[in-house]
């Protein structure tokens, strides 16, 4: 039985149970037992090999990942495709990924140029070892740059360890220089210039791994550029030709603004152009971005640099820019090698120029003669012994008029042909350049005579041959014709000369350079007489010719005085063809064509052989002319002696137009100038901060300032403190251009603390670009405004009270017409509506005919006066008002109406009248009785004495008796007439009214007619009177009696009251109340009433309506007179029928002071 | 006979005065003004004197004066016209410088008569 089927059967024998037989049981699970355990023991045995196997192999493995993770350096563990295996703890801190997160990536992933790199392809394919430096993109975007070991391991792993080791950037840095040496020892290799140039490029892109490198050479526009593959460099080659022209052109603008550092490209192309145009010897910009530029999106680094190096030539021009961008920072060792670098280039660029130049040159000697026998240059072989004579010149000697073969045979000379003048200077020059036996060269000008007596003006450089031991052999010469380059340097230095001149000329003495000028240009054309011709043209008339500057040579005759202004028509056809702008040459006055007479004739008549006319130009039109005039003889004028007169002749234009406008600028300044410093009102110029830049007079008066203490100062000191917050705000808008205009009122300050109400209009000025340049203000002192307005205010305020408050009704109209009733009503005061009991509205606008009571319109006298015023009164019968108007023309075509309520006064005078009537009356009544006495007296003794001899009761002693009784009539009548007129000061006493009236009242007890009933209301509590008793009793008495004598048919009340008033209530009844308490006696009746014309006359004596008997007439008179004397008063109201009450005024007497 | 001056401008009033004095037993003297009133008094004394105050040359209160002068004790009665030109005043003067009664025109003739009779007897009552 092997194991394990024992086994087998034990188990089944032992989950079974028990055996019948125990022993046997026993006995086979022992058997069972032993067979398991035989067959375990080898198991064992292997089991715990293997074990011992896995445990030794797992402590190697743990050494090993010890091993691993304790590397220095980071270290992945990868297959064969790159997937990595296991990383440790240094490369997942380098790389900034966790080994999960690791694991199962590619390290082509993590290191892109892995993925291009066919060593690192091959390293995985066949075992080779690798090394190179990479950059590795960590996850936090940095880049790294590492040098990277890789090594496949042994055995079937099929697996490979890099190292991943960081390089120091001193290690970066040593390498970088040590290629770029290389390089530069490239450069100077023996390459042709452009594959150089190439070459280096290329390699600086590989050394920076930059991104882009370009050679460029200013001078010819060449680019020599490498880019990286995928870079946008690369792919859009054409967008940086816009670059191209910035950079040729300089950069963007010499003065424009630097752009943004963030916008790199353009910051780039800026600096760029600095340093072609010389204005840097390099730039280098280490700058970090967040934002990168749209071109450059796709390049992932964070760091970016960006330099430029110029490549001067041997003699320091700038002849092109060695750029540089890079994701790398340029250190400074590396700046210094790629500087150098720059150099090197340069110089290879100039030599590959020159050894190009060079290697095009023919150096055939047929060409040579060819090109001399042809040239204008003239070349000599000739000899330095006396005369110079010469043994071969070229034939282009002719142009100076000679012949070849007469040099050849000896006939002529160097010397002969040299000018005189210059023949000491030259041999002189000889002798020195021959003496030294260094020198090679001499390089000479002079002048070479013509054949036919002229000269012309040579450059001479000539060589100078020697032998072995130094002595001169020959001289070898090369003659070129200067003559026209130095006439035309002339006339350069002729127009460089004048228009100096100009610029830097005062407008006063601009006609002083003209004339110069002139003199400049005739000694240079040799012309007789230069003049200026300016045309005047006269609003649209005739165009005249005036001569303003004129030069003429020794001797000959100005013409400006005999001839200052002539007509331009009289030159027609010259004036034709200036006006196109076109020079006129006359060679020969004689040989003007047929349509030029006149100027033919002129020209004869200004003794005129030749002439050139120049016009003067100004803003496109023909401002007039130079006349060049040659005397003598006729003249050649030459198209560039021309030239130089036009453009002498356009400064002399400018000139004069600026004079011109430097006159009206003076002008318009002095104009300025005096209504600047003679204005009333203040004006100051301010800078943008408000403080005083310039003030007038009256600026400085107004605020008691000096100019200079008001220079420099800031306006807001100067204004009082209330304004001082709006002035702040006000000059913040206006510099910030909110506001360009304020004006406002204010106060300032003056020196002495006083303040000064101004009125300040202030404005921004702009320079012609538009910016704000300062303020100017302009300040009036308005204290005497205010003041007036002020009075002005309070007339007003016066004349309105007055208007208002007047106790007279006050109208103002206006008339067309010149009628008052037709005047149309202006203003009306209160007064005016109140007396006509309309509301002040309704009169506006309305004539005085509408607005006025009938009353008015009929009373009103037509015509007026002559002077238009009219004065009226008139009764409103409605009201019972009486008014007086008056009406005057205060001016033409106005009315001003005053209407008075004379209510009051009439009734007063009525009063007064009535007064003064009963006064007469009593007057001629006292001087009528006495002598009425005396009559009565001898009638009544008479009577008595015939009644004496009469028979009693005799019809003649009953007729005495009547007599008599008539007689006795007028006696009492006259008593009355005298108690009526008494001016008498009978005992006057205080007397208590009270018992007075109960006394009369008494009296009349017995007269009152049935139906007639008394009533009291006294007062018991009034004062006394002074007076004489009688007389209030007859007051008393008299007012009684009339009532019932009113009441005699009809019956009625007689009441009697009795009061003390005060002063001013009396006040209407008495004229002019002067006590301070009146007693008021009133007696009211309810009789038949009187009217309004009753009423009035009353109190006369005897108007009376009573029948003949009832009373003597003179009762309310007598009435009247008696409490007239007293200073009091009475007065009566009554209607028809309504009965009648008299009120009697007495003034109180007021006892004096107990004392 | 008790004689009896008359003084008083008035002619009617100085013959109705007369008739009366005479009906009433007296003897009278008539002057027309002051003057003739003293002159008259002076030839012919009177007993009592009853005079006008208003009157020309020599007015009543003059009058009296004189009248006084001459005769201290002569009974003499003021009538008066009264009116603006003798105001109630001048009988007071009369009065206070020696008329011994004074009246008013028209007098009342047995209030006239009972004062001269009184006077007259030689008790020169002054009453004024």
């Amino acid at each position: 039985m092997n194991e394990d089927s024992a086994s087998r059967v034990a188990q089944r024998i032992l989950a079974r149970g028990r055996l019948a037989d125990p022993d046997l049981h026993h006995h086979v699970a022992e058997e069972v037992q032993r067979a398991i355990e035989a067959a375990r023991r080898p198991l064992d045995r292997e089991l715990s090999a293997r074990r011992d196997y896995a445990r030794r192999l797992a402590r190697e493995t743990r050494l090993f990942r010890r091993a691993f993770a304790a590397l220095d350096a980071a270290a992945l563990l990868h297959d064969l495709s790159g997937r990595l295996l296991d990383a440790n703890q240094e490369a997942c801190s380098l790389i900034g990924l966790s080994r999960d997160k690791l694991r199962g990536r590619r390290l082509q992933e993590l290191v892109p140029d892995l993925a291009r790199d066919a060593g690192f392809a091959a390293h995985l394919a066949d075992g080779r070892a690798y090394r190179a430096v990479h950059r590795l993109r960590a996850a936090d975007g940095a880049i790294r740059e590492l040098a990277l070991r890789s090594r496949r391991l042994d055995g079937r792993d099929n697996a490979a360890l890099t190292l991943l080791l960081e390089r120091s950037q001193q290690d970066i840095t040593v390498e970088r220089i040590r290629a770029l040496n290389r390089l530069k020892g490239e450069l100077l290799g023996p390459a042709e210039p452009k594959q150089r140039l190439q070459r280096v490029v290329a390699g600086i892109l590989g050394i920076f791994d930059a991104e882009f490198v370009r050679i460029w050479i200013t001078a010819t526009g060449e680019c020599f550029d490498a880019a990286r593959p995928d870079t946008e460099f690369a792919r859009r080659r054409g967008a940086f030709r816009r670059w191209d022209y910035c950079l040729r052109k300089g950069g963007i603008g010499d003065d424009a603004e630097a752009p943004p550092a963030v916008d790199l490209k353009r910051t780039g192309c800026y600096r760029i152009g600095l340093v072609a145009r010389g204005h840097e010897p390099k730039f280098v910009t280490n700058a970090i971005h967040d934002d990168l530029p749209m071109s450059f999106h796709s390049w992932p680094a964070t760091l970016a640099s960006f330099a430029g190096y110029r490549l001067l030539s041997a003699e320091g021009r700038v002849i092109g820019v060695l750029a540089l961008f890079s994701r790398h920072p340029v250190a400074p060792d590396s700046d210094a090698v790629l500087e150098d670098l720059a150099v090197t280039t340069a110089q290879v660029i100039e030599r590959g120029r020159s050894e190009m130049a060079l290697a095009r040159l023919a150096d055939r000697p047929q060409a040579l003669e060819r090109v001399l026998n042809y040239s204008p240059a003239v070349a000599l072989l000739w000899r330095p012994e006396p005369g110079w004579p010469v043994e071969y010149v070229s034939d282009s000697v002719r142009r100076f008029g000679y012949d070849a073969e007469d040099f050849h045979a000896g006939r002529l000379g160097l010397a002969a042909v040299v000018h005189a003048e210059d023949r000491a200077d030259l041999a002189d020059a000889l002798a020195v350049a021959l003496a030294d036996p260094a020198c090679q060269t001499l390089s000479r000008e002079y002048r070479i005579l013509t054949g036919d007596g002229g000269y012309r003006w040579v450059d001479d450089r000539t060589w100078i041959g020697r032998d072995e031991r130094g002595a001169v052999t020959h001289c070898q010469g090369l003659l070129v014709d200067i003559t026209d380059r130095r006439r035309a340097e002339a006339g350069e230095l002729l127009v460089t000369r004048v228009s100096t001149y100009f610029a830097n000329l005062e407008p006063d003495d601009i006609d002083a350079g003209v004339d110069w000028a002139l003199k400049l240009l005739g000694d240079f054309l040799h012309a007789d007489r230069c003049t200026v011709f300016w045309l005047l043209s006269e609003g649209g008339g005739e165009a005249s010719l005036v001569t303003t500057h004129e030069w003429c040579g020794h001797g000959i005759i100005p013409q400006r005085r005999r001839q200052p202004l002539l007509p331009a028509a009289d030159l027609p056809w010259l004036m034709e063809i200036l006006r196109r702008f076109e020079n006129v040459s006359v060679d020969d006055a004689t040989a003007l064509p047929r349509r030029a007479n006149s100027e033919r004739d002129w020209l004869r008549g200004r003794e005129a052989r030749a002439a050139a006319f120049v016009p003067l130009v100004q803003t496109r039109r023909l401002v007039g002319f130079v006349a060049c005039e040659a005397l003598r003889r006729g003249h050649d004028w030459n198209a560039e002696d021309l030239r130089l007169v036009r453009t002498v002749a356009g400064l002399t234009v400018s000139g004069l137009a600026r004079k011109r406008a430097a006159q009206l600028v003076r002008e318009s300044e002095r104009k300025y100038r005096s209504l600047f410093d003679t204005s009333g009102d203040g004006i100051a110029f301010l800078d943008l901060t408000g403080r005083f830049e310039l003030t007038n007079a009256a600026l400085q008066g107004m605020l008691g300032y000096a100019s200079e203490e008001l220079r420099g100062r800031s306006f807001l000191d100067v204004t009082a403190a209330p304004y001082r917050d709006d002035d702040r705000l006000r000059l913040a808008a206006m510099v910030a251009g909110r506001r360009s205009e304020d004006q406002h009122e204010k106060e300032y300050l003056r020196r002495d603390g006083a303040a000064v109400p101004v009125s300040v209009r202030a404005w921004l000025v702009r320079d012609e670009a538009g910016r704000p340049q300062r303020l100017m203000a302009l300040v009036r002192d308005i204290s005497e405004r205010r003041q007036a307005e002020a009075a002005l205010r309070a007339s007003e305020a016066r004349h309105r009270l007055l208007f208002n408050t007047m106790v007279d009704g006050f109208a103002l109209s206006e008339t067309v017409s010149g009628s008052w009733l037709e005047s149309r009503l202006l203003e009306v005061n209160p007064t005016f509506a109140a007396l006509l009991e309309t509301p002040v509205a309704e009169f506006a606008g309305r004539t005085l005919c509408e607005a006025l009571p009938a009353c008015f319109r009929q009373d009103a006298p037509t015509p007026a006066a002559d002077d238009g015023s009219l004065r009226f009164e008139c009764h409103w019968g409605e009201r019972n008002r009486y008014f007086a108007v008056s009406a005057y023309r205060p001016q033409a075509g106005q009315y001003a109406t005053v209407l008075s309520d004379i209510t009051e006064q009439r009734r007063l005078e009525g009063q007064l009248r009535r007064a003064q009537r009963l006064e007469a009356i009593g007057t001629l009544a006292g001087g009528i009785a006495h002598d009425f006495n005396n009559i009565l007296y001898a009638l009544l003794g008479y009577a008595d004495l015939v009644m004496d001899d009469l028979a009693p009761d005799s019809t003649a002693v009953r007729n005495m008796e009547q007599i008599i009784k008539a007689g006795n009539r007028a006696s009492e009548l006259v008593k009355q007439i005298l108690a009526f007129s008494k001016r008498g000061e009978q005992d006057q006493q205080p007397v208590r009214l009270q018992p007075l009236v109960e006394e009369t009242l008494g009296l009349l007890a017995g007269r009152r007619p049935a139906g007639v009933s008394l009533r009291r209301e006294i007062d018991p509590g009034c004062g006394p009177v002074l007076a004489v008793p009688a007389q209030i009793q007859q007051v008393v008495m008299n007012l009684c009696t009339n009532a019932l004598r009113a009441m005699a048919e009809t019956g009625g009340t007689l009441t009697v009251g009795l009061r003390e008033v005060h002063g001013q209530a009396a006040r209407g009844a008495v004229r002019e109340p002067r006590a301070a308490r009146y007693l008021r006696l009133t007696v009211t009746d309810t009789g038949v009433g009187m009217d309004a014309a009753v009423r009035e006359r009353i109190f006369e004596p005897y108007f009376s309506t009573r029948r003949a008997g009832e009373g003597t007439g003179l009762g309310l008179a007598t009435v009247h007179g008696i409490v007239e004397r007293y200073g009091g008063s009475i007065t009566v109201a009554s209607e028809p029928g309504a009965g009648a009450r008299f009120d009697v005024y007495l003034p109180r007497h007021e006892e004096p002071a107990a004392g | 006979m008790t004689r009896i001056l008359v003084v008083d401008d008035d002619e009617q009033v100085r013959s109705m005065l007369r008739l009366t004095l005479e009906r009433a037993g007296f003897d009278v003297t008539e002057a027309a003004d002051g003057l003739e009133a003293v002159r008259a008094h002076r030839r012919t004394p009177a007993d009592l004197v009853i005079t006008d105050i208003v009157m020309p040359e020599m007015e009543g209160i003059e009058t009296i004066r004189e009248l006084r002068r001459e005769r201290p004790d002569l009974p003499i009665i003021a009538i008066s016209g009264g009116g603006q030109i003798a105001p109630e005043g001048y009988l007071q003067v009369a009065g206070k410088i020696g008329a011994s009664r004074t009246f008013t025109k028209p007098v009342d003739r047995s209030e006239l008569l009972d004062a001269v009779r009184e006077l007259a007897a030689g008790a020169p009552a002054r009453r004024v």
